[in-house]
C-alpha cells in the first residue's frame, strides 16, 4: 500500500481545530449552571436539533430532528434546550479564531467552528517533531478553552483531508482531544478502517462506485490513479492525492469571493399581508446591500422569493423573480427597487381556489457579483457620488449605534427598540425564538450577571 | 518561523487592532475655543480617547464584560449594578479578584490560597463586613472563570 506518502518531512502541517458541539458549548460559558447538564440548540424557528452537548448525545437525542418528536425525551433527561443565538455564537467564533492567531497567523476560517491551521513542521526526527507538534496543540487547546472556554480537538496532518480523518482519532481516550497523524507509527492501519463514505469530499452516492477493495480510506488511496478518475473523476483523485500526503487543497487565508448572496429567514408564524411580505423582503434586500458593500462587490440582478414550504395545511408555493439591472449596484434604493419589484412578480395572494397561501419564508438573492470598483459607467445610470457618502454614513451609524438606527422606510416604519434601547418588539413576521439564551457578548442589557 | 510549545497559560500575544466591542470612543474636550483666535494647541491635538484603551489589556479576545448583583464586594469599590472587565487569559493569583464558579453560579470575590504543611486551602473573600468568607471545601467544585481587571462605576 502507498500510505503514508512521501518519506521526506513536509515543511508544513495543516492543523484543523474544530469547537465541540459549538453552540451548545456557547451557552455553557455565561451559565456555569448548565455543567454536566444535556444542552441542546434548535434550528431557527426552533425547528430541528442542530447541536447536542456530549450529555445529550450519551442520552440518545439524535441531531437534525425536529424538536417536537424528542420533547419528550428531553424532558426526562433534564435537558436545557436553547433556540439559536447566533448573535452570541458569531462573537464567539470571532474570539476562538482570533485566539488561534495568537499561535500562527495562517488561519483559514473554514466554517463558524473549525479552521485549518498552517504550522512549520518542527525540527528533529519525525518521532521528535510528532511529539513536539503534540505539546504545541496541547498548549493550544489549552489556551482557547481557557481564553473562551470553548472545547475544541486538534489534529494534525500532512494535508486538510488528513487532518479532517485525524479529527475523529483525536476523540480516542487517552488523548485529551489532540491527535497528530503525521509521522504516527498507526496512520497507516487506522487509515484502512475509516471507511471511505467519512472522507472528506466522498459522497455516499459516489463511494458505491468505488471496487469494494477501496471502501476505506486506505483503500482509496491505494487505487490506481486511473481507475479513481474512472469512478469520482478528478475531484475524488484529488482527494485520493490528499490522502496520500500530496497537498492538493490550497490553503487560503482568505474566502473566495463569492458569486451569489442569499439572505432569507423563515417567518416565526405565517404571513398572508403583503405589506408584511415587502417588509420583511426590503429589509433582507438592505442587509444583503450592506454587506455587498462591505465586500466590496456589486450586484448585477437581484432576486426575491416567497414559499410556504414547512408544515402547515393549506395550498403551497414556492415563487421568485429575478430582476436584471443592466448595470451592477451596491446602493440600497437600487437594490430594494429591483427586490420589491421582483416580490410584486413572485407572490400571489390566493390559488384559483381563493385559499389565501400562508407564506412561511422570504428572501432576497442577489446575482452576478463583481467587485464594485472601478464601477462600469451606465449611460442611462448617471454617477451619484452624493449616494456613495450616504451610504458610508449609513454604514457607520448603524455599525456605531445598532442595526436599525438609520433605515428606509420600506423596512416597516414601527418602532422595534424602546426609547430608552433596553426592550424590542418584534415585527409580524420575526422567527420564534421562545427558549433564547441573552446575547451575553454583544448587548449591554445581556450581561452575565455575578453575585457579590 | 519556529514552531514552539505554547505555555498554556503565558501570555505571549503580539495583538494586531482587533474590534472590542463595543467600542465607545469619547472626544475629549480640552478648551473652548473663541472664534477669530485660533487656539496655540491646535497643531498638538491627538485623537480622541477611547475608553477602550484604558481597559483593553493585551488580549481583547480573551476579555468580557458581566454585571454585578449584591453588596459583598462594596469595600473593593464594586457595587451592585456595575460593570466589570474580565480577562480570561490572566492567570489567577492569591489576592486577585476573580469571577468564580461554585455550584453552578458565577460569583465576585476576592481569591485568597494560603498554604500551610503542604496543603492548600482556597476561599473567596468578600469585601463588606456583613458577609463572610467562604471556604471550598473537598468535594466542591470552585473554577476561576476570569480575574477581574476594571470596575467601571456609574457616579449618579
Amino acid at each position: 500500500m502507498s500510505v503514508p506518502g512521501p518519506a521526506s518531512a513536509p515543511r508544513r502541517l495543516v492543523a484543523l481545530v474544530d469547537c465541540r458541539a459549538f453552540y451548545a458549548s456557547c451557552e455553557r460559558v455565561f451559565d456555569p449552571g448548565l455543567a454536566g447538564v444535556p444542552v441542546v440548540v434548535l434550528s431557527n424557528n426552533d425547528g430541528c436539533i442542530v447541536a447536542r452537548s456530549a450529555e445529550a448525545k450519551e442520552n440518545g437525542v439524535a441531531m437534525g430532528v425536529p424538536f417536537f418528536k424528542e420533547r419528550e425525551r428531553l424532558a426526562a433527561i433534564g435537558a436545557r434546550v436553547f433556540s439559536s443565538n447566533y448573535t452570541l455564537y458569531a462573537d464567539m467564533s470571532r474570539r476562538v479564531m482570533a485566539t488561534l492567531e495568537t499561535a500562527t497567523p495562517d488561519v483559514e476560517v473554514y466554517s463558524i467552528d473549525e479552521a485549518f491551521l498552517s504550522i512549520p513542521t518542527p525540527p528533529g526526527t519525525p518521532a521528535d517533531a510528532r511529539e513536539a507538534v503534540e505539546a504545541w496543540a496541547h498548549g493550544l487547546r489549552a489556551r482557547v478553552l481557557r481564553w473562551t472556554g470553548i472545547p475544541v480537538r486538534i489534529a494534525v496532518a500532512t494535508t486538510k483531508t488528513l487532518a479532517k480523518a485525524a479529527s475523529k482519532r483525536a476523540d480516542e481516550p487517552g488523548r485529551a482531544g489532540v491527535h497528530c497523524l503525521w509521522a504516527d507509527p498507526d496512520a497507516a492501519e487506522f487509515l484502512a478502517r475509516v471507511p471511505v463514505t467519512d472522507v472528506w469530499g466522498i459522497a455516499a452516492r459516489s463511494a458505491s462506485k468505488l471496487p469494494p477493495d477501496a471502501q476505506t480510506a486506505g483503500g482509496l488511496a491505494a487505487l490506481d490513479d486511473r481507475k479513481i478518475r474512472q469512478c469520482l473523476g478528478v475531484v475524488g483523485l484529488r482527494t485520493a492525492w490528499e490522502l496520500r500526503g500530496v497537498s492538493c487543497l490550497p490553503f487560503e487565508r482568505a474566502p473566495a469571493p463569492r458569486h451569489s448572496l442569499v439572505r432569507s429567514r423563515s417567518f416565526g408564524q405565517p404571513v398572508t399581508r403583503l405589506a408584511d411580505l415587502q417588509e420583511a423582503v426590503a429589509t433582507h434586500a438592505a442587509r444583503a446591500a450592506e454587506k455587498l458593500r462591505a465586500e466590496g462587490l456589486a450586484a448585477r440582478a437581484v432576486g426575491a422569493f416567497v414559499s410556504t414550504k414547512g408544515v402547515g395545511d393549506g395550498p403551497h408555493r414556492t415563487g421568485s423573480a429575478a430582476v436584471a439591472l443592466g448595470f451592477a449596484t451596491n446602493r440600497t434604493p437600487e437594490i430594494l427597487r429591483a427586490a420589491l419589484l421582483g416580490l410584486g412578480r413572485a407572490h400571489e395572494a390566493a390559488d384559483r381556489a381563493g385559499r389565501p397561501f400562508r407564506y412561511r419564508k422570504a428572501g432576497v438573492t442577489l446575482w452576478d457579483l463583481v467587485p464594485a470598483a472601478p464601477e462600469q459607467t451606465h449611460l442611462f445610470r448617471p454617477a451619484a457620488p452624493e449616494l456613495d457618502a450616504l451610504h458610508d454614513a449609513l454604514d457607520a451609524l448603524n455599525r456605531r449605534y445598532g442595526r436599525r438606527t438609520v433605515f428606509f422606510a420600506a423596512m416597516g416604519t414601527a418602532p422595534r427598540v424602546s426609547a430608552d434601547r433596553t426592550a424590542a418588539t418584534e415585527p409580524a413576521w420575526a422567527m420564534q425564538r421562545a427558549y433564547a439564551s441573552p446575547r451575553y457578548t454583544t448587548r449591554w442589557t445581556d450581561l452575565a450577571t455575578v453575585a457579590a | 518561523m519556529e514552531l514552539r510549545p505554547l505555555a498554556p497559560l503565558a501570555i505571549t500575544a503580539v495583538w494586531p487592532a482587533a474590534s472590542f466591542a463595543p467600542a465607545a470612543p469619547r472626544p475629549l474636550f480640552l478648551a473652548r475655543v473663541r472664534a477669530g483666535f485660533p487656539s496655540p494647541a491646535d497643531d498638538d491635538l491627538d485623537t480622541e480617547l477611547s475608553l477602550d484603551d484604558l481597559v483593553r489589556g493585551t488580549t481583547p479576545q480573551a476579555t468580557y464584560f458581566v454585571r454585578v448583583e449584591g453588596h459583598s464586594m462594596t469595600d473593593a469599590h464594586i457595587c451592585d449594578g456595575d460593570v466589570l472587565v474580565v480577562d480570561r487569559a490572566r492567570e489567577p493569583a492569591d489576592n486577585d479578584i476573580v469571577i468564580a464558579t461554585l455550584d453552578g453560579e458565577m460569583t465576585v470575590k476576592r481569591l485568597r490560597v494560603r498554604r500551610t504543611r503542604g496543603e492548600t486551602h482556597v476561599s473567596l473573600v468578600p469585601a463588606h463586613a456583613g458577609y463572610a468568607p467562604i471556604p471550598v471545601r473537598d468535594g466542591q467544585e470552585l473554577t476561576v472563570w476570569g480575574v477581574v481587571t476594571h470596575v467601571v462605576h456609574a457616579v449618579r
